[in-house]
């Protein structure tokens, strides 16, 4: 009589440790996906970021401004692009 | 205020993983008000939230998982694709399609590795350039002269945004000088680049958010999804709509930005204006809104005060003897400059003898033109000179010193060169119309029409040659009703603090 108890405790035990291990399985797989794309979007961020601080990308800089200066003009003419120029600067100041 | 510790940080993973864990663990306890379990990992922790998002009515708790994720402040396209994305889910591929959905927005984001600060049922004001510059010309002084007063009467949180407009952050103590201790020296030095980059994202929710400025282009598709989105009430200062009402007398990006800023404007609670004349100019803006199905926002006016800033003590050798007639205003045509230099040239050659002082810096499409007729009159013996670069103490002192100055401009918000000269005694020629002329209607000024040369003449030449009426006028100021800036900051407090719509 008393045998009885004692294995529905060890299957409830087991039922739980395999609860547990499923919970460590699951919570794993959601690390492992959340990881996957944390990698991926800071690798691009910082693909970008080292394009961005490239030698060639900042030589090339003058040239990339120049061509949004003449943009610029086309767009508003040349005196509203100069002062467009100008504030910028001064922004970038403070 | 910042509650980010050492602990939200685990060493042992990258610092944007860390910072992501650190952003859903501050996001947690108000997305998950039955409980959050904040010792479970970060993958488990996004999918409750996830779940929470999903299944909530409330567009703030995904506008807040978002900043979480991303640390971004999303725009309105943003929130809708990502709602759009949730909607299509299932509760087993939510979270993939969320972090799919904001995978761009991540990319881009300056911010992977800021941690971040929710705040609750606060008042938030956003100053962000007063806080990253040293600027100080109209808004800035509006700003700096309320928050001073704010800042100890209220204890508001004050913010800047990051530095391409990604999220409002902290801001930092010498950046807080800059805002609440404009009016005495300012000790020490500027936050480095490094320090600016490790302030955490500041996030309202349930607050009252005050746009204190005129925000940059890039922050105000941001700041229009906070109003339509995060649960937050946004109230803004409102200085005047001269870049769309008067777009012949401003560059044309700056009516692009407040094209972009009446956006934010439309979905704002509550605007502020700083006259009556502006205030008419939002409450017509308002209403055209409503062709939208927006309600628009209630347009208060809470007009600014007739008071001096406050500054350190004024240096008395900065006036020359005799009379001087002053005229302070950044140069542009709108200012109305140089109907002034014509009017002192014929006073001049009528043989009026006087100084006259510009003060104030402006553009040098501007000033360029304005500085060669100064400099052919200065050629001429006229003792005329443009002052740029002088402090608020140094012009303090020229307005007491100065016998009448003059602010005939076309069209302004408020006109502080106007309220300051009163507030120091000094008589002012100013525009009878608009926001100068609710001024002027108290006392202490001749009115003129800035679009009729001769009557500016004729306002100058009455002051110049008759000090009975200079006299006169000094009288009317002395019987002015005041209104200082403590009364302005208080009645300002009224409508943002504790006064949630």
């Amino acid at each position: 009589m008393q045998s009885e108890p004692n294995e529905l405790e060890r299957r409830l035990e087991e039922a739980e440790r395999e609860n547990a291990a499923l919970r460590a399985e699951n919570a794993a797989l959601l690390d492992s996906q959340l990881a996957s794309w944390t990698t991926i979007v800071r690798d691009e961020s910082s693909a970008l970021t080292q394009v961005y601080s490239t030698l060639s990308w900042r030589i090339t800089k003058p040239l990339r401004d120049a061509r949004a200066f003449q943009l610029a003009v086309r767009r508003v003419g040349l005196s509203s692009a100069l002062a467009i120029a100008v504030a910028r600067v001064r922004r970038r100041r403070g | 205020m910042s509650d980010v510790t050492k602990a939200d940080i685990d060493s042992d993973i990258d610092p944007v993983s860390s910072a992501l864990a650190q952003r859903l663990r501050a996001a947690a306890p108000h997305l998950l008000p039955g409980g959050a379990d904040l010792d479970t990992s970060a993958g488990p922790l996004l999918k409750h939230l996830v779940l929470a998002a999903r299944g909530s009515r409330r567009d703030e708790d995904l506008w807040l998982l978002i900043v979480a994720i991303t640390g971004r402040f999303p725009e309105a396209e943003h929130v809708r694709g990502a709602r759009a994305a949730l909607r299509h889910s299932t509760e087993a591929d939510a979270t993939l399609l969320l972090l799919s959905e904001l995978a761009d927005l991540a990319r881009h984001s300056e911010n992977l590795r800021r941690p971040m600060v929710v705040i609750e049922e606060a008042t938030v004001v956003d100053v962000d350039f007063c806080a990253r510059h040293d600027h100080n010309t109209g808004i800035q002084r509006v700003v700096r002269q309320t928050m001073s007063r704010w800042a100890d009467a209220y204890a508001p949180t004050f913010v800047a945004w990051t530095d391409f407009g990604h999220a409002m952050r902290e801001i930092g103590p010498y950046e807080r000088k800059r805002v609440v201790d404009w009016g005495t020296k300012i000790e020490g030095e500027p936050e480095g680049k490094d320090e600016l980059a490790a302030l955490p994202i500041v996030v309202p929710l349930r607050s009252n958010v005050l746009v204190s400025e005129v925000p940059r282009t890039e922050l105000c598709l941001a700041q229009t999804a906070i109003s339509e989105f995060s649960g937050n009430t946004v109230h803004l200062i409102g200085y005047d709509a001269i870049p769309i009402v008067s777009a012949d007398t401003v560059p044309h990006h700056e009516t692009e930005r407040f094209v972009r800023y009446l956006n934010l404007v439309k979905h704002a609670t509550r605007v502020l204006a700083i006259s009556d004349a502006v205030a008419e100019e939002f409450s017509g803006f308002a209403m055209s809104v409503t062709a939208q199905g927006l309600s628009g926002p209630k347009v208060v006016s809470v007009p600014l005060p007739v008071d001096i800033p406050d500054a350190r003590p004024a240096s008395d050798d900065v006036a020359p003897a005799g009379r001087l007639v002053l005229c302070v205003g950044s140069h542009e045509p709108r200012k109305n400059h140089h109907a002034v230099l014509f009017a002192a040239e014929l006073l001049w050659n009528e043989g009026l003898q006087f100084s006259l002082r510009f003060v104030g810096g402006g553009s040098i499409w501007y000033t360029r033109i304005f500085d060669k007729q100064v400099k052919r009159l200065q050629k001429a013996g006229r003792d005329v000179q443009v002052l740029r670069g002088v402090s608020d103490e140094e012009m303090l002192a020229l307005y007491r010193e100065a016998t009448f100055s003059v602010f005939p401009s076309l069209q302004e918000g408020f006109g502080l060169p106007v309220a300051e000269s009163l507030a120091l005694n000094t008589p002012v020629i100013t525009t009878s119309y608009g926001s100068t002329g609710e001024i002027a209607r108290d006392g202490g000024c001749l009115t003129v029409d800035p679009r009729d040369d001769e009557s500016i003449v004729t306002a100058m030449r009455e002051l110049l040659t008759n000090q009975e009426r200079v006299q006169e006028l000094q009288r009317e100021i002395a019987h002015r009703p005041r209104r200082s800036w403590d009364a302005y900051a208080h009645d300002l407090a009224s409508h943002v603090v504790g006064g949630r719509a």
